[in-house]
């Protein structure tokens, strides 16, 4: 009949106890060797055993624990401000409530966590904070730029702001739209120095050989795709000749996803203001669009009708 | 129909616009090693911003008392009145100006525009329509050496209290840095006021328009400069 590790240990205890009481203070060796010679037993004891049985309670706890934690971060399904501490005696619990959120949310969390340890002077933080935001302000900058070169100098110079600034990060802060605003900032620096210089930096067509939604799959033939890049084309022209407030409006309410109220917050101006930007922004994409849609029909029919006379 | 309105983002409807960069290769973002020159961190920018904050703060009162401080003899009640008003109007000023709001990137624009545009505007209306007991009419701009004189205190308060409050939100602004300047720059101006209020006695409302108002008007001014130009992140 096998001895279960904790009776082991229990007994590894008692016996150290009594030789402490009854002998006096026994030589350390005797006691040490007496110790080892239990704790030998229980491992070989819980090595034999299936894995759950064997386990004392408060290790269990501990593995649950960490198990949970682990899990929280993998799935990254709920919120920590979410949770609540139930305590039960000395032992408090954390109990996970209310709904599961998208793993977009739970890596922004932790993307503010991130944030605020870097604030606080803890250097490791930036770069999980590079890895959760250089790709986001990089489409940014770029769908804004409309040249991944300069969105390229323009993330660099977004982050040297970030770290020239991270001392006023507010604790309860998101870092995602103040990161989008400081993006922003530099972008609008980069314009105004454009402007200055008297250069075009935004080069027409500088998008990589870009495909407006292509169609990838199989069925998708070269026409489809010399469509889808024309397309991107045209959008990424007419991006290029808006206004720069209504392009940042357009962008990040149409491709960023982002709130109106958000948006109105990066950008410094009223949701209405911000509503109505976007929108002419919009209609003047539209109409191009149109235009160009419009073009090889009428283009397409005059064609067919050369084409019916002639004969 | 205006509930579905509200419930709907707008960018629902502009699908029909296709995103430029939806397809196209995205080459991850180039690596980038963390910048050797050093920045201050979050205590640090909290202490320096305690000691300037606290600085523009005294400094109103340093004046206040180099010119000799107290109520003035007549019309105690309009001058109670006028300072209960201007000093609130400059906590709520400053506190739009300075708190973070609910993102981070300050409190929403139009609480801005009330602080930055609202302050000067309501200065001058009950300047010119609320005048001492004895008050003068409206033109009356009264002695020249009395308006340089109130001119002069009112920058001596107002300047300094901005260099120190823009000083101490240096980068600190990532959007709307302009009107979260002016706003800053607006609660200044209001410490030029109060001080004005405490320690002029001139019954023309043309002196207390100018005299005391342009310093409002500057401050505001040289605050949405200041604030775009230092304050921006």
């Amino acid at each position: 009949m096998g001895t279960t590790p904790g009776a082991l240990a229990l007994r590894c205890q008692i016996l150290a106890v009594r030789s402490i009481i009854g002998a006096g203070i026994p030589p350390l060796n005797r006691l040490t060797g007496q110790a080892q010679r239990f704790s030998n037993e229980a491992s070989e004891a819980s090595a034999s055993r299936p894995w759950p049985a064997a386990l004392p309670w408060r290790r269990l706890r501990r593995i649950l624990r960490g198990r949970l934690a682990k899990l929280a971060d993998r799935a990254l399904i709920w919120r920590r401000t979410d949770s609540v501490r139930l305590g039960f005696g000395s032992i408090t619990w954390l109990a996970m409530v209310g709904r599961p959120f998208g793993c977009n949310l739970a890596r922004e969390e932790s993307l503010d966590e991130a944030m605020n340890r870097y604030a606080q002077g803890e250097q490791p933080a930036f770069a999980i904070l590079y890895r959760g935001l250089a790709q986001k302000l990089r489409a940014f900058l770029t769908r804004l730029t409309g040249a991944p070169a300069v969105a390229d100098d323009l993330l660099q110079e977004t982050f040297m702001r970030i770290h020239r600034a991270r001392g006023s990060f507010d604790a309860n802060a998101a870092v995602v739209p103040w990161a989008y605003a400081i993006a922003r900032n530099a972008w609008l620096d980069h314009v105004r120095a454009s402007k200055v210089r008297g250069d075009t930096t935004r080069a027409q067509g500088d998008v990589p050989a870009a495909s407006a939604e292509a169609p990838t799959g199989p069925d998708a033939d070269s026409e489809q795709l010399a469509i889808a890049r024309e397309t991107a084309a045209l959008v990424e022209s007419v991006l290029s000749r808006l206004a720069p407030a209504q392009r940042e409006a357009f962008v990040l309410l149409r491709y960023e996803g982002m709130s109106v109220d958000d948006a109105a917050a990066v950008l410094g101006a009223t949701p209405t203001a911000v509503k109505l930007r976007a929108f002419r922004a919009y209609e003047a994409l539209r109409a191009a669009l149109g235009q160009s849609r419009a073009a090889p029909a009428a283009s397409g029919r005059a064609s067919d009708r050369g084409g019916s006379d002639g004969r | 129909m205006a509930a579905e309105r509200k419930d709907q983002h707008p960018a629902d409807a502009w699908s029909d616009i296709p995103d430029p960069l939806l397809g196209a290769p995205q080459p991850s973002a180039p690596a980038i090693k963390m910048p050797d020159t050093p920045s201050p961190t979050r205590g640090q920018v909290q202490l320096q911003r305690f000691v300037l904050l606290g600085t523009t703060a005294l400094w109103p009162v340093a004046v206040l008392f180099y010119y000799g401080a107290g109520w003035r003899g007549h019309g105690v009640d309009f001058v109670a009145a006028q300072f209960a008003i201007w000093a609130a109007f400059l906590l709520f000023a400053a506190w739009v100006a300075l708190s973070a709001g609910m993102r981070g990137l300050g409190r929403p624009v139009p609480w801005l525009r009330i602080a930055a545009v609202g302050a000067p505007l309501a200065f001058l209306v009950l300047a010119l329509f609320w005048l001492p007991p004895n008050g003068k009419p409206i033109g009356d701009l009264g002695p020249p050496a009395m308006l340089e004189g109130c001119f002069q205190i009112g920058l001596t308060v107002a300047v300094p209290m901005l260099v120190f409050a823009v000083a101490a939100m240096r980068r600190a602004f990532p959007s709307g840095a302009g009107w979260r300047g002016a706003a800053l720059g607006a609660a200044c101006g209001l410490g030029g006021v109060v001080v004005l209020v405490l320690l002029c006695g001139s019954p023309y409302g043309g002196h207390i328009a100018v005299a005391h108002g342009m310093p409002l008007v500057i401050a505001t001014l040289m605050g949405a400069w200041g604030g775009s130009r230092v304050g921006r992140a």
